[in-house]
Protein backbone atom coordinates (compact mmCIF):
# COMPACT_ATOMS: atom_id res chain seq x y z
CA UNK A 1 0.00 0.00 0.00
CA UNK A 2 1.01 3.55 -0.50
CA UNK A 3 1.52 5.77 2.13
CA UNK A 4 -1.80 8.00 2.76
CA UNK A 5 -2.41 11.61 3.44
CA UNK A 6 -2.79 11.65 7.24
CA UNK A 7 -6.24 13.17 7.70
CA UNK A 8 -5.87 12.27 11.92
CA UNK A 9 -6.09 15.84 12.80
CA UNK A 10 -9.34 15.88 15.36
CA UNK A 11 -10.22 19.60 14.49
CA UNK A 12 -10.39 18.34 10.21
CA UNK A 13 -12.66 14.96 11.41
CA UNK A 14 -14.70 17.01 13.75
CA UNK A 15 -14.73 19.64 10.51
CA UNK A 16 -16.62 16.70 8.23
CA UNK A 17 -18.71 15.52 10.67
CA UNK A 18 -20.23 19.19 11.55
CA UNK A 19 -20.62 19.00 7.55
CA UNK A 20 -22.20 15.25 7.04
CA UNK A 21 -23.07 14.59 10.61
CA UNK A 22 -21.12 12.36 13.17
CA UNK A 23 -22.16 8.83 12.22
CA UNK A 24 -21.10 9.73 8.33
CA UNK A 25 -17.57 10.32 9.29
CA UNK A 26 -15.46 7.08 9.75
CA UNK A 27 -12.28 6.14 10.79
CA UNK A 28 -13.04 2.48 11.50
CA UNK A 29 -10.86 -0.36 9.88
CA UNK A 30 -13.48 -2.03 8.39
CA UNK A 31 -14.24 1.15 6.43
CA UNK A 32 -10.82 2.11 5.39
CA UNK A 33 -10.34 -1.30 4.17
CA UNK A 34 -13.26 -1.95 2.03
CA UNK A 35 -12.42 1.51 -0.01
CA UNK A 36 -8.65 0.19 -0.04
CA UNK A 37 -9.10 -1.58 -3.15
CA UNK A 38 -11.41 -3.62 -5.75
CA UNK A 39 -11.73 -6.43 -7.78
CA UNK A 40 -8.23 -5.81 -9.85
CA UNK A 41 -4.42 -6.67 -9.50
CA UNK A 42 -4.23 -2.53 -8.98
CA UNK A 43 -2.29 -2.43 -6.10
CA UNK A 44 -4.25 -1.12 -2.82
CA UNK A 45 -4.10 1.94 -0.65
CA UNK A 46 -5.66 2.95 2.36
CA UNK A 47 -8.08 6.18 2.90
CA UNK A 48 -7.34 8.11 6.23
CA UNK A 49 -11.35 8.26 6.20
CA UNK A 50 -14.84 7.76 4.82
CA UNK A 51 -18.01 10.14 4.78
CA UNK A 52 -20.65 9.10 3.83
CA UNK A 53 -22.76 12.14 1.81
CA UNK A 54 -26.39 11.77 2.00
CA UNK A 55 -27.22 15.25 0.37
CA UNK A 56 -25.89 17.51 -2.41
CA UNK A 57 -25.46 20.64 -0.31
CA UNK A 58 -22.78 18.63 2.19
CA UNK A 59 -20.16 18.24 -0.67
CA UNK A 60 -19.13 22.21 -1.50
CA UNK A 61 -18.00 22.66 2.54
CA UNK A 62 -16.37 19.50 2.35
CA UNK A 63 -14.25 20.17 -0.75
CA UNK A 64 -13.74 23.64 -0.02
CA UNK A 65 -12.83 21.96 3.69
CA UNK A 66 -10.34 19.47 1.55
CA UNK A 67 -8.64 22.16 -0.47
CA UNK A 68 -7.83 24.76 2.47
CA UNK A 69 -5.84 21.79 4.22
CA UNK A 70 -4.96 20.27 0.61
CA UNK A 71 -6.13 17.24 1.30
CA UNK A 72 -6.59 14.31 -1.39
CA UNK A 73 -10.47 13.64 -2.23
CA UNK A 74 -11.86 10.83 -3.95
CA UNK A 75 -15.31 9.79 -5.04
CA UNK A 76 -16.48 6.85 -4.85
CA UNK A 77 -20.17 5.26 -5.80
CA UNK A 78 -19.99 1.01 -5.77
CA UNK A 79 -16.22 1.03 -5.89
CA UNK A 80 -16.72 -1.78 -8.37
CA UNK A 81 -15.17 -0.56 -11.35
CA UNK A 82 -12.73 -2.57 -13.22
CA UNK A 83 -10.01 -0.46 -13.53
CA UNK A 84 -8.80 0.33 -10.08
CA UNK A 85 -10.51 4.19 -10.59
CA UNK A 86 -11.72 4.51 -6.79
CA UNK A 87 -8.60 3.54 -4.95
CA UNK A 88 -7.47 6.25 -2.62
CA UNK A 89 -4.02 6.06 -4.30
CA UNK A 90 -3.06 9.18 -2.07
CA UNK A 91 -5.03 7.95 1.09
CA UNK A 92 -6.87 11.27 2.34
CA UNK A 93 -10.72 11.56 2.03
CA UNK A 94 -13.09 8.59 0.53
CA UNK A 95 -16.22 10.51 -0.52
CA UNK A 96 -18.59 7.55 -0.42
CA UNK A 97 -21.98 9.18 -2.24
CA UNK A 98 -24.19 5.78 -2.57
CA UNK A 99 -26.10 6.75 -0.14
CA UNK A 100 -27.64 9.77 -2.40
CA UNK A 101 -29.51 7.13 -3.91
CA UNK A 102 -33.08 9.06 -4.94
CA UNK A 103 -34.59 9.12 -8.28
CA UNK A 104 -35.66 12.89 -8.32
CA UNK A 105 -37.56 12.66 -11.16
CA UNK A 106 -38.80 10.16 -14.50
CA UNK A 107 -40.51 12.94 -17.61
CA UNK A 108 -42.45 9.83 -19.21
CA UNK A 109 -43.41 12.56 -22.21
CA UNK A 110 -39.72 13.75 -22.63
CA UNK A 111 -37.80 10.63 -21.85
CA UNK A 112 -35.52 11.38 -19.23
CA UNK A 113 -34.91 10.77 -15.44
CA UNK A 114 -33.38 13.15 -12.78
CA UNK A 115 -30.62 10.46 -10.56
CA UNK A 116 -28.85 10.79 -7.77
CA UNK A 117 -25.00 9.36 -8.17
CA UNK A 118 -25.94 6.12 -5.83
CA UNK A 119 -29.09 5.41 -8.16
CA UNK A 120 -28.00 1.63 -8.76
CA UNK A 121 -29.31 -0.15 -12.13
CA UNK A 122 -31.42 -2.90 -9.48
CA UNK A 123 -32.81 0.51 -8.37
CA UNK A 124 -33.89 2.00 -12.10
CA UNK A 125 -35.65 -1.12 -13.57
CA UNK A 126 -37.46 -1.54 -10.46
CA UNK A 127 -38.50 1.67 -10.44
CA UNK A 128 -39.64 2.01 -13.93
CA UNK A 129 -41.21 -1.36 -14.00
CA UNK A 130 -43.73 -0.30 -11.11
CA UNK A 131 -44.45 3.42 -12.02
CA UNK A 132 -43.47 3.80 -15.85
CA UNK A 133 -43.40 0.10 -17.46
CA UNK A 134 -43.90 2.34 -20.84
CA UNK A 135 -40.43 3.20 -20.60
CA UNK A 136 -36.91 0.91 -20.49
CA UNK A 137 -33.67 1.95 -19.76
CA UNK A 138 -30.40 0.29 -20.52
CA UNK A 139 -28.38 -2.12 -18.28
CA UNK A 140 -24.83 -2.34 -18.03
CA UNK A 141 -23.29 -6.01 -17.42
CA UNK A 142 -22.00 -4.91 -13.75
CA UNK A 143 -23.62 -6.08 -11.02
CA UNK A 144 -27.39 -4.94 -10.25
CA UNK A 145 -25.94 -3.25 -7.07
CA UNK A 146 -23.63 -1.32 -9.05
CA UNK A 147 -24.59 2.50 -9.88
CA UNK A 148 -25.87 3.94 -13.41
CA UNK A 149 -24.10 7.29 -12.67
CA UNK A 150 -20.86 5.87 -12.40
CA UNK A 151 -21.31 3.81 -15.93
CA UNK A 152 -22.82 7.03 -17.24
CA UNK A 153 -19.77 9.35 -16.23
CA UNK A 154 -17.00 6.93 -17.13
CA UNK A 155 -18.70 6.11 -20.98
CA UNK A 156 -19.52 2.49 -20.11
CA UNK A 157 -21.81 0.06 -22.08
CA UNK A 158 -25.35 -1.18 -21.60
CA UNK A 159 -27.48 -3.48 -23.45
CA UNK A 160 -29.46 -0.57 -25.07
CA UNK A 161 -25.63 0.94 -26.48
CA UNK A 162 -25.98 -0.45 -30.04
CA UNK A 163 -28.55 2.16 -30.84
CA UNK A 164 -28.42 4.60 -28.53
CA UNK A 165 -24.44 4.96 -28.12
CA UNK A 166 -22.09 4.40 -24.95
CA UNK A 167 -23.90 5.61 -21.75
CA UNK A 168 -22.24 9.06 -21.59
CA UNK A 169 -24.39 9.49 -24.65
CA UNK A 170 -27.67 9.10 -22.51
CA UNK A 171 -26.45 11.79 -20.50
CA UNK A 172 -28.81 15.06 -21.06
CA UNK A 173 -27.45 17.40 -18.18
CA UNK A 174 -25.05 17.49 -15.37
CA UNK A 175 -25.00 19.32 -11.83
CA UNK A 176 -22.00 19.17 -10.46
CA UNK A 177 -19.29 20.90 -7.40
CA UNK A 178 -16.23 22.00 -8.42
CA UNK A 179 -13.39 21.52 -5.95
CA UNK A 180 -13.27 25.04 -5.16
CA UNK A 181 -17.11 24.56 -4.20
CA UNK A 182 -19.41 26.17 -6.84
CA UNK A 183 -21.67 23.91 -7.90
CA UNK A 184 -22.24 24.33 -12.13
CA UNK A 185 -25.12 22.96 -13.85
CA UNK A 186 -24.66 21.63 -17.71
CA UNK A 187 -26.61 21.24 -20.65
CA UNK A 188 -29.77 23.23 -21.77
CA UNK A 189 -31.16 22.40 -17.56
CA UNK A 190 -28.08 25.64 -17.02
CA UNK A 191 -30.25 27.89 -19.23
CA UNK A 192 -34.29 26.71 -18.74
CA UNK A 193 -36.18 23.19 -17.96
CA UNK A 194 -36.41 20.30 -18.65
CA UNK A 195 -32.99 18.81 -18.96
CA UNK A 196 -34.37 17.28 -21.74
CA UNK A 197 -31.04 17.96 -24.59
CA UNK A 198 -27.56 18.84 -23.81
CA UNK A 199 -27.43 20.94 -26.70
CA UNK A 200 -27.29 23.87 -28.31
CA UNK A 201 -24.79 25.65 -25.82
CA UNK A 202 -21.26 24.73 -25.03
CA UNK A 203 -20.70 20.89 -24.09
CA UNK A 204 -19.42 21.64 -20.16
CA UNK A 205 -20.89 17.80 -19.41
CA UNK A 206 -17.05 16.58 -21.03
CA UNK A 207 -15.19 18.60 -18.07
CA UNK A 208 -16.66 16.08 -16.53
CA UNK A 209 -17.34 12.60 -18.70
CA UNK A 210 -14.20 10.26 -18.17
CA UNK A 211 -11.70 12.18 -16.27
CA UNK A 212 -12.23 9.76 -13.38
CA UNK A 213 -13.86 12.23 -11.03
CA UNK A 214 -10.40 14.53 -11.34
CA UNK A 215 -12.57 18.22 -12.33
CA UNK A 216 -15.32 17.67 -9.36
CA UNK A 217 -17.82 15.45 -8.09
CA UNK A 218 -21.31 15.24 -9.81
CA UNK A 219 -24.25 15.63 -7.64
CA UNK A 220 -27.01 15.13 -10.02
CA UNK A 221 -27.39 13.88 -13.66
CA UNK A 222 -30.30 14.04 -16.10
CA UNK A 223 -30.32 10.63 -18.10
CA UNK A 224 -32.71 9.39 -21.18
CA UNK A 225 -34.46 6.54 -20.61
CA UNK A 226 -36.01 5.08 -23.81
CA UNK A 227 -39.41 3.99 -24.90
CA UNK A 228 -40.29 0.20 -23.52
CA UNK A 229 -41.25 -1.92 -26.95
CA UNK A 230 -44.25 -4.24 -26.68
CA UNK A 231 -42.54 -7.60 -28.33
CA UNK A 232 -39.09 -8.09 -27.77
CA UNK A 233 -36.55 -11.09 -28.26
CA UNK A 234 -33.40 -12.42 -27.32
CA UNK A 235 -31.99 -14.79 -29.66
CA UNK A 236 -28.24 -17.07 -30.12
CA UNK A 237 -26.46 -17.66 -33.08
CA UNK A 238 -23.33 -19.86 -32.63
CA UNK A 239 -20.17 -19.54 -34.42
CA UNK A 240 -17.59 -21.87 -34.95
CA UNK A 241 -15.19 -19.69 -36.71
CA UNK A 242 -14.58 -16.58 -34.44
CA UNK A 243 -13.72 -14.75 -38.28
CA UNK A 244 -16.88 -15.29 -39.73
CA UNK A 245 -19.31 -14.93 -36.56
CA UNK A 246 -17.38 -11.20 -36.15
CA UNK A 247 -18.31 -10.49 -40.24
CA UNK A 248 -21.92 -11.64 -39.72
CA UNK A 249 -22.57 -9.48 -36.55
CA UNK A 250 -21.17 -6.20 -38.39
CA UNK A 251 -23.29 -7.30 -41.38
CA UNK A 252 -26.44 -7.20 -38.89
CA UNK A 253 -25.09 -3.89 -37.00
CA UNK A 254 -25.15 -1.93 -40.21
CA UNK A 255 -29.04 -3.47 -41.07
CA UNK A 256 -29.91 -1.35 -38.23
CA UNK A 257 -32.37 -4.09 -36.41
CA UNK A 258 -31.33 -4.51 -33.53
CA UNK A 259 -30.89 -3.30 -30.13
CA UNK A 260 -28.16 -5.15 -28.94
CA UNK A 261 -25.30 -7.77 -30.32
CA UNK A 262 -23.09 -9.13 -28.69
CA UNK A 263 -20.54 -11.96 -29.02
CA UNK A 264 -18.72 -14.05 -26.71
CA UNK A 265 -16.27 -16.49 -26.99
CA UNK A 266 -16.24 -19.99 -25.60
CA UNK A 267 -14.83 -19.83 -22.44
CA UNK A 268 -17.62 -17.09 -21.10
CA UNK A 269 -20.15 -20.34 -21.24
CA UNK A 270 -18.30 -22.52 -19.88
CA UNK A 271 -17.66 -20.47 -17.31
CA UNK A 272 -21.25 -19.80 -16.91
CA UNK A 273 -21.78 -23.67 -16.49
CA UNK A 274 -19.31 -23.49 -13.22
CA UNK A 275 -15.57 -24.30 -14.91
CA UNK A 276 -13.44 -22.30 -12.84
CA UNK A 277 -10.73 -21.91 -15.61
CA UNK A 278 -11.57 -23.55 -19.08
CA UNK A 279 -8.60 -23.66 -21.57
CA UNK A 280 -9.39 -26.45 -23.74
CA UNK A 281 -12.08 -26.56 -26.49
CA UNK A 282 -13.53 -29.21 -28.80
CA UNK A 283 -12.29 -27.86 -32.38
CA UNK A 284 -15.93 -28.54 -33.25
CA UNK A 285 -17.42 -26.67 -30.82
CA UNK A 286 -19.06 -23.07 -31.02
CA UNK A 287 -16.18 -20.55 -31.12
CA UNK A 288 -18.84 -17.67 -30.41
CA UNK A 289 -22.31 -17.17 -28.52
CA UNK A 290 -23.82 -14.28 -30.26
CA UNK A 291 -26.98 -12.39 -28.75
CA UNK A 292 -29.19 -10.80 -30.35
CA UNK A 293 -31.57 -8.24 -29.37
CA UNK A 294 -34.38 -6.78 -31.03
CA UNK A 295 -37.79 -5.10 -30.49
CA UNK A 296 -40.76 -3.65 -31.88
CA UNK A 297 -44.77 -2.34 -31.05
CA UNK A 298 -45.63 -3.76 -34.15
CA UNK A 299 -45.92 -7.51 -34.81
CA UNK A 300 -44.91 -7.28 -38.90
CA UNK A 301 -42.20 -5.25 -37.82
CA UNK A 302 -41.17 -7.44 -35.57
CA UNK A 303 -41.17 -10.67 -37.15
CA UNK A 304 -39.61 -8.97 -40.10
CA UNK A 305 -36.45 -8.04 -38.17
CA UNK A 306 -36.30 -11.71 -37.07
CA UNK A 307 -36.56 -13.08 -40.38
CA UNK A 308 -34.01 -10.30 -41.84
CA UNK A 309 -31.31 -11.06 -39.53
CA UNK A 310 -31.76 -14.94 -40.23
CA UNK A 311 -31.25 -13.69 -43.75
CA UNK A 312 -28.44 -12.04 -42.98
CA UNK A 313 -26.94 -15.38 -41.57
CA UNK A 314 -27.52 -17.16 -44.25
CA UNK A 315 -25.36 -15.51 -46.21
CA UNK A 316 -22.34 -16.58 -43.46
CA UNK A 317 -23.35 -20.48 -43.07
CA UNK A 318 -21.18 -22.68 -45.01
CA UNK A 319 -20.53 -26.43 -44.80
CA UNK A 320 -17.15 -25.84 -42.93
CA UNK A 321 -18.19 -22.93 -40.99
CA UNK A 322 -21.93 -23.34 -39.40
CA UNK A 323 -23.81 -20.74 -37.96
CA UNK A 324 -26.13 -22.13 -36.05
CA UNK A 325 -29.49 -20.55 -34.80
CA UNK A 326 -31.30 -18.96 -34.11
CA UNK A 327 -31.99 -20.28 -30.95
CA UNK A 328 -34.40 -18.60 -28.82
CA UNK A 329 -33.82 -17.51 -25.06
CA UNK A 330 -37.37 -19.23 -24.15
CA UNK A 331 -35.99 -22.58 -25.98
CA UNK A 332 -32.78 -22.41 -24.43
CA UNK A 333 -33.70 -21.80 -20.65
CA UNK A 334 -36.15 -25.01 -21.52
CA UNK A 335 -32.64 -26.86 -22.16
CA UNK A 336 -30.82 -25.19 -19.95
CA UNK A 337 -32.07 -23.23 -17.10
CA UNK A 338 -28.69 -21.69 -16.16
CA UNK A 339 -29.18 -19.46 -19.15
CA UNK A 340 -31.21 -17.39 -17.03
CA UNK A 341 -28.10 -15.24 -16.20
CA UNK A 342 -28.28 -13.98 -19.71
CA UNK A 343 -31.83 -13.68 -19.94
CA UNK A 344 -32.95 -10.89 -18.18
CA UNK A 345 -31.43 -7.13 -17.24
CA UNK A 346 -29.83 -6.18 -15.21
CA UNK A 347 -27.92 -9.73 -14.55
CA UNK A 348 -25.37 -10.63 -12.17
CA UNK A 349 -22.68 -12.91 -13.19
CA UNK A 350 -21.56 -14.35 -10.14
CA UNK A 351 -19.06 -16.78 -11.91
CA UNK A 352 -17.20 -13.40 -12.63
CA UNK A 353 -17.21 -11.89 -9.17
CA UNK A 354 -18.16 -14.48 -6.63
CA UNK A 355 -15.26 -17.38 -7.52
CA UNK A 356 -12.93 -18.44 -4.77
CA UNK A 357 -9.78 -16.71 -6.02
CA UNK A 358 -11.67 -13.25 -6.02
CA UNK A 359 -10.07 -11.08 -8.99
CA UNK A 360 -11.50 -9.93 -11.39
CA UNK A 361 -10.15 -7.71 -14.01
CA UNK A 362 -9.98 -6.92 -18.09
CA UNK A 363 -8.61 -4.98 -20.73
CA UNK A 364 -11.77 -3.32 -21.90
CA UNK A 365 -11.24 -1.64 -25.51
CA UNK A 366 -13.04 0.57 -27.87
CA UNK A 367 -12.03 0.40 -31.51
CA UNK A 368 -13.40 -0.27 -34.99
CA UNK A 369 -15.49 -2.85 -35.25
CA UNK A 370 -13.46 -3.62 -38.53
CA UNK A 371 -10.44 -5.15 -37.00
CA UNK A 372 -12.86 -7.85 -34.47
CA UNK A 373 -12.47 -10.86 -37.20
CA UNK A 374 -8.39 -10.03 -36.53
CA UNK A 375 -8.34 -8.97 -33.22
CA UNK A 376 -10.19 -11.11 -31.78
CA UNK A 377 -7.81 -14.32 -32.57
CA UNK A 378 -5.68 -12.44 -31.92
CA UNK A 379 -6.37 -11.27 -28.57
CA UNK A 380 -8.01 -14.95 -27.96
CA UNK A 381 -4.25 -16.52 -29.37
CA UNK A 382 -2.51 -14.45 -26.79
CA UNK A 383 -4.05 -15.21 -23.98
CA UNK A 384 -4.72 -19.20 -24.20
CA UNK A 385 -0.37 -18.91 -24.87
CA UNK A 386 -0.33 -17.40 -21.09
CA UNK A 387 -2.67 -20.14 -19.92
CA UNK A 388 -5.38 -18.10 -19.26
CA UNK A 389 -8.84 -19.15 -20.75
CA UNK A 390 -9.37 -16.71 -23.61
CA UNK A 391 -12.49 -15.33 -22.61
CA UNK A 392 -13.42 -12.07 -25.06
CA UNK A 393 -16.28 -10.10 -24.82
CA UNK A 394 -18.07 -8.35 -27.87
CA UNK A 395 -20.37 -5.78 -28.69
CA UNK A 396 -21.42 -3.29 -31.60
CA UNK A 397 -22.17 0.13 -30.58
CA UNK A 398 -24.13 3.34 -32.40
CA UNK A 399 -25.30 1.59 -34.76
CA UNK A 400 -21.91 -0.59 -35.13
CA UNK A 401 -19.56 2.79 -35.70
CA UNK A 402 -17.22 1.00 -32.67
CA UNK A 403 -17.35 -1.42 -30.88
CA UNK A 404 -15.86 -2.88 -27.78
CA UNK A 405 -13.30 -6.11 -27.57
CA UNK A 406 -13.16 -6.98 -23.97
CA UNK A 407 -10.37 -9.27 -22.64
CA UNK A 408 -11.27 -10.78 -19.46
CA UNK A 409 -9.47 -12.75 -16.52
CA UNK A 410 -10.29 -14.30 -13.40
CA UNK A 411 -7.65 -14.61 -11.18
CA UNK A 412 -6.51 -15.43 -7.51
CA UNK A 413 -6.31 -11.85 -5.41
CA UNK A 414 -4.11 -14.00 -3.18
CA UNK A 415 -1.02 -15.41 -5.14
CA UNK A 416 1.14 -12.84 -5.45
CA UNK A 417 2.37 -14.51 -8.98
CA UNK A 418 -0.62 -15.14 -10.13
CA UNK A 419 -1.51 -10.81 -9.77
CA UNK A 420 2.30 -10.80 -11.64
CA UNK A 421 1.45 -12.92 -14.67
CA UNK A 422 -2.03 -11.19 -14.91
CA UNK A 423 -0.40 -7.50 -15.06
CA UNK A 424 2.07 -9.22 -17.28
CA UNK A 425 -0.77 -10.72 -19.83
CA UNK A 426 -2.85 -6.89 -19.72
CA UNK A 427 -0.11 -5.32 -20.81
CA UNK A 428 0.87 -7.18 -23.61
CA UNK A 429 -2.99 -7.79 -24.25
CA UNK A 430 -3.28 -3.85 -24.09
CA UNK A 431 -0.79 -3.61 -26.77
CA UNK A 432 -2.01 -5.81 -29.03
CA UNK A 433 -5.46 -4.32 -29.14
CA UNK A 434 -3.93 -1.08 -29.20
CA UNK A 435 -2.25 -2.45 -32.67
CA UNK A 436 -5.59 -2.92 -33.84
CA UNK A 437 -6.52 0.92 -33.38
CA UNK A 438 -8.87 -0.03 -29.65
CA UNK A 439 -8.47 2.10 -26.94
CA UNK A 440 -8.46 1.04 -23.60
CA UNK A 441 -11.64 2.25 -21.39
CA UNK A 442 -12.25 3.45 -17.89
CA UNK A 443 -8.44 3.54 -18.46
CA UNK A 444 -6.52 2.66 -15.44
CA UNK A 445 -3.49 4.47 -14.76
CA UNK A 446 -1.22 1.75 -15.82
CA UNK A 447 -2.49 2.27 -19.11
CA UNK A 448 -1.74 5.91 -19.35
CA UNK A 449 1.63 5.32 -18.46
CA UNK A 450 2.25 2.71 -20.68
CA UNK A 451 1.21 5.06 -23.51
CA UNK A 452 1.71 8.60 -22.69
CA UNK A 453 4.67 9.10 -24.92
CA UNK A 454 2.38 8.08 -27.99
CA UNK A 455 -0.86 10.40 -26.89
CA UNK A 456 -0.90 13.67 -28.74
CA UNK A 457 1.14 16.09 -26.75
CA UNK A 458 -1.16 18.95 -27.60
CA UNK A 459 -4.12 16.64 -25.53
CA UNK A 460 -2.12 15.89 -22.84
CA UNK A 461 -1.51 19.86 -22.56
CA UNK A 462 -4.73 20.87 -22.60
CA UNK A 463 -5.78 18.13 -20.46
CA UNK A 464 -3.62 19.46 -17.73
CA UNK A 465 -4.33 22.90 -17.96
CA UNK A 466 -8.22 22.02 -17.84
CA UNK A 467 -7.54 20.53 -14.51
CA UNK A 468 -5.58 23.04 -13.11
CA UNK A 469 -8.17 25.45 -14.21
CA UNK A 470 -10.47 23.46 -11.95
CA UNK A 471 -8.47 21.96 -8.96
CA UNK A 472 -5.84 24.31 -8.58
CA UNK A 473 -4.91 22.40 -5.30
CA UNK A 474 -4.77 19.56 -7.23
CA UNK A 475 -6.94 17.33 -4.32
CA UNK A 476 -9.73 15.20 -6.75
CA UNK A 477 -8.54 11.45 -7.00
CA UNK A 478 -4.73 12.00 -7.93
CA UNK A 479 -3.25 9.50 -9.85
CA UNK A 480 -5.86 9.29 -12.69
CA UNK A 481 -4.75 10.33 -16.13
CA UNK A 482 -1.81 12.67 -16.77
CA UNK A 483 -2.07 14.03 -12.83
CA UNK B 1 -30.30 -37.54 -8.23
CA UNK B 2 -28.25 -39.89 -10.12
CA UNK B 3 -24.61 -39.25 -9.81
CA UNK B 4 -23.38 -37.57 -12.93
CA UNK B 5 -19.74 -36.81 -13.47
CA UNK B 6 -16.99 -35.51 -16.52
CA UNK B 7 -14.46 -38.26 -17.46
CA UNK B 8 -12.60 -35.74 -17.70
CA UNK B 9 -13.38 -32.36 -15.88
CA UNK B 10 -10.78 -30.14 -17.90
CA UNK B 11 -12.09 -31.69 -21.26
CA UNK B 12 -15.97 -31.05 -21.24
CA UNK B 13 -17.50 -29.06 -24.23
CA UNK B 14 -20.02 -26.38 -23.89
CA UNK B 15 -22.62 -29.07 -24.56
CA UNK B 16 -21.86 -31.86 -22.19
CA UNK B 17 -22.23 -29.30 -19.59
CA UNK B 18 -25.67 -28.73 -20.41
CA UNK B 19 -26.14 -32.63 -21.07
CA UNK B 20 -24.94 -32.87 -17.74
CA UNK B 21 -27.64 -30.73 -16.22
CA UNK B 22 -30.45 -32.45 -17.93
CA UNK B 23 -29.31 -35.52 -16.99
CA UNK B 24 -29.30 -34.47 -13.16
CA UNK B 25 -32.86 -32.96 -14.02
CA UNK B 26 -34.35 -35.68 -16.16
CA UNK B 27 -32.96 -38.83 -14.20
CA UNK B 28 -33.19 -41.13 -17.00
CA UNK B 29 -31.53 -44.83 -16.98
CA UNK B 30 -30.72 -47.23 -18.12
CA UNK B 31 -28.47 -49.99 -15.90
CA UNK B 32 -25.46 -50.38 -18.50
CA UNK B 33 -25.62 -48.60 -22.13
CA UNK B 34 -23.31 -46.42 -23.64
CA UNK B 35 -24.58 -43.57 -25.70
CA UNK B 36 -23.77 -41.15 -28.35
CA UNK B 37 -25.55 -37.64 -28.35
CA UNK B 38 -24.09 -35.25 -31.09
CA UNK B 39 -25.35 -31.77 -31.17
CA UNK B 40 -24.45 -29.51 -33.70
CA UNK B 41 -21.59 -31.88 -34.64
CA UNK B 42 -20.29 -32.30 -30.97
CA UNK B 43 -20.58 -35.85 -29.94
CA UNK B 44 -20.07 -36.67 -26.17
CA UNK B 45 -20.70 -40.12 -24.97
CA UNK B 46 -23.26 -40.78 -21.99
CA UNK B 47 -22.19 -44.15 -20.40
CA UNK B 48 -24.69 -45.26 -17.63
CA UNK B 49 -22.72 -47.87 -15.13
CA UNK B 50 -25.27 -49.09 -12.78
CA UNK B 51 -25.81 -45.67 -10.29
CA UNK B 52 -22.96 -43.77 -11.89
CA UNK B 53 -23.63 -42.02 -15.34
CA UNK B 54 -20.60 -40.36 -16.66
CA UNK B 55 -19.87 -38.02 -19.71
CA UNK B 56 -16.53 -38.31 -21.84
CA UNK B 57 -15.61 -36.12 -24.75
CA UNK B 58 -16.21 -37.86 -28.31
CA UNK B 59 -17.29 -41.10 -29.80
CA UNK B 60 -16.59 -44.27 -27.89
CA UNK B 61 -15.69 -47.15 -30.18
CA UNK B 62 -18.69 -49.40 -29.32
CA UNK B 63 -21.80 -47.61 -28.30
CA UNK B 64 -25.55 -48.92 -28.44
CA UNK B 65 -27.37 -45.93 -29.46
CA UNK B 66 -27.09 -42.17 -30.78
CA UNK B 67 -28.70 -39.43 -31.20
CA UNK B 68 -27.40 -36.32 -33.27
CA UNK B 69 -29.68 -33.05 -33.42
CA UNK B 70 -28.38 -29.58 -33.39
CA UNK B 71 -28.96 -27.06 -30.37
CA UNK B 72 -31.83 -25.15 -32.16
CA UNK B 73 -33.75 -28.20 -32.39
CA UNK B 74 -32.78 -29.87 -29.02
CA UNK B 75 -33.97 -25.89 -27.62
CA UNK B 76 -36.84 -26.35 -29.68
CA UNK B 77 -38.04 -30.31 -28.23
CA UNK B 78 -37.33 -29.11 -24.77
CA UNK B 79 -40.27 -26.36 -24.96
CA UNK B 80 -42.49 -29.39 -25.75
CA UNK B 81 -41.92 -29.51 -30.12
CA UNK B 82 -42.66 -32.51 -31.62
CA UNK B 83 -40.28 -35.59 -31.85
CA UNK B 84 -41.58 -36.80 -35.10
CA UNK B 85 -41.84 -33.63 -36.81
CA UNK B 86 -38.32 -33.13 -36.43
CA UNK B 87 -37.27 -36.67 -37.25
CA UNK B 88 -39.32 -36.29 -40.07
CA UNK B 89 -37.38 -33.34 -41.13
CA UNK B 90 -33.94 -35.04 -40.59
CA UNK B 91 -33.34 -32.12 -37.73
CA UNK B 92 -32.75 -35.65 -35.47
CA UNK B 93 -31.36 -38.60 -36.31
CA UNK B 94 -31.29 -41.27 -33.94
CA UNK B 95 -29.24 -45.07 -34.41
CA UNK B 96 -28.57 -47.91 -32.35
CA UNK B 97 -31.18 -50.31 -30.92
CA UNK B 98 -34.44 -48.54 -30.28
CA UNK B 99 -34.70 -50.04 -27.02
CA UNK B 100 -31.67 -48.06 -25.86
CA UNK B 101 -33.13 -45.36 -27.09
CA UNK B 102 -35.53 -45.03 -24.31
CA UNK B 103 -33.75 -43.66 -21.71
CA UNK B 104 -32.79 -40.52 -24.09
CA UNK B 105 -36.37 -39.83 -24.26
CA UNK B 106 -36.06 -37.37 -20.48
CA UNK B 107 -33.13 -35.87 -22.39
CA UNK B 108 -35.74 -34.62 -24.94
CA UNK B 109 -38.49 -33.31 -22.18
CA UNK B 110 -35.96 -32.11 -19.54
CA UNK B 111 -38.12 -31.12 -16.05
CA UNK B 112 -36.97 -27.62 -15.83
CA UNK B 113 -35.34 -26.41 -12.17
CA UNK B 114 -36.66 -27.83 -8.86
CA UNK B 115 -35.70 -24.27 -8.32
CA UNK B 116 -35.16 -21.54 -10.25
CA UNK B 117 -31.97 -19.28 -9.47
Amino acid sequence: MSAPVAVTRGDLLRALERIAGPGAVSVAEGDLLRFSSDYTENPASRPAVVVRVTLADQVPPILRLAQAEGTPVTPVLAASNVGGLCIPTSGGIVLDLSPMNRILEVNEADRFMVIEPGVTWQQVRDYLDARHPGLRFGYSLSPPDTTVLGNCLLDGLTNLSLRWGSMSDWLTALEAVLPTGERVRTGAWAWSQPPACRGPVPGLEGLFINWQGATGVVVKAAVAVQHNPALRERCFYFGRSAAQTFRFINAVARADLCDDLAGLTWPLGKMLFGEARPTWRDPAEPAVMVFVDYSSDDDEVFAAKGRAVERIARRFRTADEPLEGPVSITNLLALEPRFIKFADWPMRLDFMVDHPGGGLTWVGTYGPTSRWPEAVPACSELMSARGFPPAVVTRAMRGGHFGVLRMVTLFNKRDPAEIDRVRTLNAEIADLAWSFGFIPYKTPRWVVDRYRHRVDPGFAALAERVKRALDPAGIMNPGRWFF
Amino acid sequence: MPDVQFADPARCTIFAHMLKSVIARSAPHDRFATIVITISGVSTTIEFVGERIVLREGIAARYDAALESDAATLASLARGGSLIVAWLRGRLRLRGNPLRLLPLLPLLRPRGPDKRP
